[in-house]
């Protein structure tokens, strides 16, 4: 009984937010606000807003000359915004630390 | 519909990591809930910045991406914005991060309490 | 562990060629998907297929853990020098084509990236040796002694 009425309004949320989702542009689409710079001619250019100086585009276009990896992906994670991969592994590394100090068995005096 | 068919499965993704999250009283099934609802926020960040060719033009559909790199730099072929991947990225790692930590408390909470069961749990006390 | 031979057997053969796999798509980080995270959680999970595959006190023999955490932390160290590589030579921190540290490659080569290389073996080595610490945090737990019921 409870776990039928437990799916039943989780059910209600998912549709509730596959409504939301329905109303964005669809996959792929150049008007997404996360979509990089190729703007096909059959969409009326007013239609976009100003992408060709977003910062994805600058990524694309430049990062081969900037940095120097093919991969745009990993240029971007380790140049362009290499503080945050630096402080990522910070991160990884405190849960380790907290991981341990947790769990961990003392090693030094074996 | 069948365009936005990643949104979709993102969202229905969510909504089991969700109720996995909240209805189920075991600690270890409350911790796959939250990886679930990970995932599709994962996949809902790619989707939104992937390119998908033919959706408008056939010769937008003919463009090879992959195969052809000058004219990608140059403009004049679809790239995906490498934005939405790069933040996955570190979203898997922040995720890693917090399971373990998470993991780690409940392997302490059932040596101390005997049971894996939340409701158990706040029911006992010290 | 009374593991059957094959199982014994095969996990031990199967380590080198993970490994390799591991370190290929490190190395090719800057050139094709991939990188250090990807590549070192396949280095760490090759530990722990070795550690599965025969007993953890003797796989602990061959990988001790303060050299898990000793090289763990280097890893990081060696993202963190390689930026300040670019303050060295008069520049920011982590500075790539400004300053020429290291020497630049080809474009699409596997040096082809300038930093990108010793950050992405530095991140891997880090990961790698972070999933095996945090297999070793999780099997070798064994318990506290219980408290005693009757001090409350």
């Amino acid at each position: 009984m409870k776990r039928s009425v437990a799916v039943i309004l989780f059910a209600v949320f998912a549709v509730c937010m596959i409504v939301v989702v329905l109303h964005l542009y669809p996959v792929g689409d150049p008007r997404l606000p996360g979509y990089a710079d190729f703007i096909p001619a059959e969409i009326p250019s007013e239609e976009i807003p100003r992408r060709a100086d977003s910062v994805a585009t600058y990524y694309n276009r430049n990062s081969a000359r900037d940095v120097g990896g093919t991969c745009v992906i990993a240029s971007v994670i380790l140049d362009y915004r290499g503080y945050d991969t630096l402080y990522e592994a910070t991160v990884l590394f405190t849960a380790v630390i907290a991981c341990l100090a947790l769990i961990g068995k003392d090693h030094h005096h074996e | 519909m069948i365009a936005r068919f990643d949104y979709i499965a993102a969202v229905i993704l969510f909504s089991i990591g969700l109720y996995a999250l909240v209805v189920k009283p075991n600690l270890i099934k409350k911790l796959i809930g939250l990886n679930i609802i990970e995932t599709s926020v994962y996949l809902f960040l790619i989707a939104s910045g992937d390119v998908r060719l033919g959706i408008y033009t056939n010769q937008w559909a003919a463009s090879n991406v992959i195969d052809n790199p000058q004219r990608a730099v140059q403009g004049l072929e679809p790239m995906i914005n490498p934005i939405p991947s790069a933040l996955v990225l570190t979203a898997i790692v922040v995720s890693v991060c917090v399971t373990a930590i998470a993991l780690s408390v409940v392997v302490k909470l059932y040596q101390h309490y005997g049971t894996l069961d939340a409701r158990e749990i706040a029911s006992l006390k010290g | 562990m009374n593991n059957s031979l094959i199982v014994k057997v095969v996990s031990q053969k199967m380590v080198p060629f993970i490994i390799m796999l591991g370190a290929s798509i490190i190395l090719h980080g800057a050139a094709t998907p991939g990188g250090g995270f990807q590549g070192g959680v396949v280095i760490g999970a090759a530990y722990i297929l070795f550690a599965l595959g025969i007993d953890a006190k003797t796989a602990r023999l061959r990988l001790p853990v303060i050299k898990v955490k000793i090289v763990e932390s280097a890893g990081v160290l060696i993202y963190a020098f390689t930026g300040l590589g670019g303050i060295l030579l008069g520049s920011n921190f982590l500075a790539n084509k400004i300053v020429l540290f290291p020497p630049q490659g080809e474009p699409g080569g596997l040096f082809g990236g300038g930093t990108l290389i010793p950050i992405t073996i530095g991140v891997g080595i880090h990961v790698a040796c972070t999933v095996a610490s945090l297999y070793y945090a999780f099997v070798e737990y064994e318990g506290e002694p219980k408290p005693d019921k009757e001090t409350e």
